[in-house]
């Protein structure tokens, strides 16, 4: 949570701005001048990290909302249709889930080519059906309960049912994957950046800054901060998350 | 029972407080009792009152935050509240047995029956691996499974319920007990199998001498099995005796209320038909109310209640927790009234449902096969009037009730709702009808949606059929309906799980007459619910009729609730009508096999007369390849070779009363 304070604030903390080249500073070890140091090309590290925080967020951010809500739709529509529709839409969640996931989002990344956007699309690709498998199983034991029944016997029409009386009680485990699943997009999408897939150079991206700095044995603080920022994000999130679980969960809340 | 002999087990003063964030829930509150060998003890009480948590004590089993706070537990002189964890595993399994209710998850689905068996007894080191898998067998058939190899060698999902719950009873019986404590092992069992799992304990009992502690939410069985019977309420024991004593001449108030709040099937059915209930909930565990627990609900009470009653000896061998009748004091008969309104069977109106033929059959995949749920049902039921349906589980009754709602398609046959034609009908033809036609579901606890207030659930179908326009008239018909089923008006900003399943059942039953239906399909409304609850929720029903003219189809698997209630009844059997008539004259002449043996299960609150039960051997057979001729002739005491060539037709003996049997009569419980 600290992390997303950071992003929002970070050019009233950054001394610097995040892309000002200044090859006269380049390498510089931590200082009072700049924090973390500078790296290659004299750019302050330190603002770098504050400003890659905004990239990875929100690429996080939007990659797992899109994909929890297309991959729900899908999965739930599957569940409560039956049928050849969720044969379709499960065989073809197996089809994507069949590949490695970095792998896969790295070929669709190469073919849309580089740049944020094509980025995120090539791992919503890749995200959309970890949601709609777990959808599908939560709406199906759901559709079970004599409540549905019930609101058949009232009249209400399918998509009430499914949206207004099965979805908010399915949605428990999904907003708890959500948050796990935030740090793990945040990472993939440091990997991807790492291996010059995701943002367009002087964007500053922490995947992208541990890649410039790796080969920088000496300058150790090129490469270390942004992969402490990578670091702290993703437990942090991974912390949000079993504690939404256990918040959701009636049997941990009893004590 | 001989007094001279020590007892066995002897439980004094105990107290099981469960320590929860909300605070101290006094569970068992000062209970004390005795067991000699060989004895059988009944615990009745309803939920809540204590009685499993006081059987789990005995033994230990309680989970976090239970702690026994205090009194004592001896088991053959030992002090079950002291022992280490290691000694009292010892004595679990092996000189102490406990069967539980729910026989589908209490074995373990993983390991196959021979196995969980032969474990029970090695892990006591009392029998050799070889030794325990020919013993397993042996118990098997000691329990009356015929096909024990086969059993034995199977998997827990392959056997029925009641099956199960005698492999259960084999494994607590494996290492020769001296004590069994059964806790509602029959409850989730069909009345025909309960009959068979209680004559099996009863000769278990007699045979091996083995002591039993049952513990039941219903009289009747308790009645059938003891030899002396406790009943609690509020964690403590309020009164102890004789069956017999207890339920001809209770002597507290709430043994009173349990005897007369259940429809009894030895009674005739004429008078009034509400039933006399006690008002109101058990009190709050986390704060006992001073003075009597049951004051509060109880029509006797007087001045003296506001103290705490002891547990006094109120005749020979009696004991009761009550003010009124230490004092000599009784508790007179309810009084039934009788001005009774005749309700005629409406012969010549116009049938509000008309069922034809109608057949359901669920294709299985693999081999082609298809399961015939239901096979041809004729089935009219007239405006105002409540026919009841009755049958094993497997019958077909709630197949029946979902066709009938249309929450599934049938494979042929005809419904008419008020003449139109509604089986093959879309539901966009449909929902119009669903303003009429309502359904009441079994489990209060699933059929309403955990997210929603109660007032959000019944607005819901207001604004759907347009009933309403602003949401004022809105809130103002929830008010009107939550009065109309006894709730208070609060309950509308509430959700369901702060309420308790009586209560839930209420909002169904509101949820249903919201639409201003007139014709209310009843799964099993009451199954689920205390006795005394039940008596709530079947007079209020009864009530809306009365007041609203409501029309039931109203399905049971408890015949005297079902007889209590109904006009008319139908007995299914995989998925055919055996027979059907008015209810009093089905019970006073049930023609049938069947019907007989299904009224010649039901435990009722008394001491049986001799020879009076007929107990149906096997179970109910499967619909996949249902017998031919007669569906029910295996099971039949009755049949012959006719039965087995040709099927017999559903004929007219007397007005309005049919039944399906070459040879109908001929199995007579004689009632």
């Amino acid at each position: 949570m600290l992390w997303a304070a950071v992003a929002v604030l970070a050019p009233v903390i950054a001394a610097h701005p995040p892309s000002a080249v200044d090859v006269a500073h380049r390498l510089r070890p931590p200082s009072a001048e700049n924090l973390l140091g500078t790296d290659v090309l004299g750019r302050d590290v330190f603002a770098r990290v504050l400003y890659g925080a905004r990239t990875s967020l929100t690429v996080g951010f939007v990659v797992v909302l899109l994909a929890s809500v297309f991959g729900t739709l899908l999965g739930a529509v599957a569940a409560f249709v039956r049928g050849w529709v969720e044969e379709v839409l499960m065989r073809l969640t197996d089809l994507v889930l069949c590949f490695p996931p970095i792998i896969l989002a790295m070929a669709i990344a190469a073919a849309l080519g580089i740049g944020t956007r094509n980025t995120v699309i090539a791992m919503l690709v890749v995200w959309w059906p970890k949601f709609a498998r777990l959808a599908r199983s939560l709406v199906l034991s759901q559709r079970s309960q004599e409540y549905v029944a019930a609101a058949q016997v009232i009249g209400f029409g399918p998509a009430h049912i499914l949206l207004r009386q099965i979805l908010p009680n399915a949605v428990g485990p999904l907003i708890v994957l959500v948050t796990l699943d935030l740090g793990n997009a945040i990472l993939v999408f440091a990997g991807l950046s790492f291996l010059g897939l995701g943002v367009v150079p002087p964007t500053p991206e922490w995947g992208s800054m541990v890649s410039e700095g790796r080969e920088l044995v000496n300058q150790w603080w090129v490469a270390t901060f942004p992969g402490l920022a990578i670091l702290t994000v993703v437990i942090g999130f991974n912390f949000v998350g079993d504690g939404i679980r256990d918040w959701l969960d009636p049997h941990a809340r009893r004590r | 029972m001989p007094g001279d002999v020590d007892p066995i087990l002897s439980v004094d003063d105990l107290r099981v407080w469960f320590h929860t964030d909300a605070g101290i829930v006094r569970a068992v509150d000062g209970v004390s009792f005795e067991l000699r060998p060989g004895e059988t003890l009944g615990i009745v009480g309803e939920s809540g009152s204590g009685k499993s948590v006081t059987a789990k004590a005995i033994i230990r089993l309680l989970d976090e935050p239970a702690r026994i706070a205090g009194g004592s537990i001896s088991f053959r002189g030992r002090d079950m509240v002291h022992l280490s964890e290691a000694e009292i595993r010892d004595i679990r399994g092996a000189e102490i047995a406990m069967v539980f209710q729910d026989p589908m998850t209490s074995l373990n689905p993983v390991l196959r029956i021979s196995r969980q068996m032969s474990e029970t007894m090695t892990a006591h080191h009392r029998f050799a691996p070889a030794a325990a898998r020919t013993r397993s067998v042996d118990l098997l058939r000691q329990m009356g499974i015929a096909t024990a190899e086969t059993v034995v060698k199977g998997w827990p999902h392959q056997l029925s319920g009641g099956m199960r719950q005698r492999v259960m009873l084999a494994m607590g019986f494996a290492n020769n007990p001296s004590l069994i404590i059964a806790d509602e092992p029959t409850t989730a069992l069909d009345v025909t199998i309960q009959a068979q799992i209680l004559d099996l304990l009863r000769a278990l009992n007699r045979d091996l001498g083995t002591a039993v502690i049952l513990i039941s939410h219903d009289l009747g069985v308790i009645a059938e099995m003891c030899g002396r019977v406790l009943v609690m309420y509020a964690g403590e024991v309020v009164e102890a005796g004789a069956p017999a004593d207890l339920l001809s001449d209770p002597r507290h108030p709430y043994t009173w209320a349990l005897l007369h709040a259940a429809p009894r099937l030895d009674e005739a059915g004429s008078g009034d038909r509400r039933l006399t209930t006690i008002e109101g909930q058990p009190p709050d565990p986390h704060a006992w109310p001073a003075g009597c627990r049951f004051r509060a609900r109880c029509p006797f009470a007087i001045d003296a209640c506001a103290e705490h009653p002891a547990l006094l000896p109120v005749g020979e061998g009696r004991l009761s927790r009550c003010w009124v009748t230490q004092q000599g004091g009784v508790l007179h008969q309810p009084a039934v009234s009788h001005d009774f309104v005749e309700r005629d069977a409406p012969a010549d109106k116009v049938p509000l449902l008309a069922v034809s033929g109608l057949t359901r059959h669920f294709p299985l995949s693999g081999p082609p096969r298809v399961l015939r749920a239901l096979d041809g049902v004729d089935l009219v039921v007239f405006p105002g009037e409540t026919v009841g349906l009755v049958g094993e589980s497997g019958s077909g009754k709630s197949t029946l009730a979902r066709l009938v709602m249309r929450l599934d398609t049938p494979t042929a046959g005809s419904i008419r709702f008020a003449g139109q034609e509604i089986a093959q009908a879309p539901q966009s033809a449909i929902r119009p009808l669903r303003r009429r036609l309502q359904m009441i579901f079994q489990d209060p606890y699933a059929s309403l949606n955990p997210r929603m207030t109660v007032g959000e659930i019944l607005e819901g179908p207001l604004w759907l059929h347009g009933l309403v326009t602003h949401k004022p008239a809105a809130r103002h018909r929830v008010a009107e309906l939550l009065d109309l089923v006894g709730l208070p008006r609060t309950a509308m900003a509430r959700f369901p799980h702060e309420f308790s399943g009586g209560q839930r059942q209420r909002v169904s039953i509101a949820r249903a007459l919201a639409v201003e239906a007139d014709f209310i399909v009843a799964d099993e409304p009451i199954s689920a619910l205390d006795v005394n609850i039940q008596a709530q929720v079947l007079n209020l029903m009864i009530g809306l009729q009365e007041r609203l003219g409501l029309t039931y189809l109203f399905i049971g698997h408890d015949l005297a609730v079902v007889r209590h209630i109904s006009d008319r009844i139908y007995v299914l059997y995989l998925g055919k009508v055996m027979e059907t008539a008015r209810a009093e004259t089905l019970f006073a002449r049930p023609l049938h096999p069947y019907t007989n043996v299904l009224i010649s299960a039901v435990p009722v609150p008394e001491v049986r007369r001799a020879g009076r039960r007929i107990v149906l051997q096997g179970e109910i057979p499967s619909a996949i390849n249902p017998p031919s001729g007669c569906r029910f002739r295996t099971r039949c005491p009755a049949a012959t070779g006719v039965c087995a060539a040709a099927e017999p037709v559903l004929t007219e003996v007397e007005p309005g009363h049919f039944v399906a049997c070459h040879f109908p009569g001929v199995v007579s419980v004689g009632g």
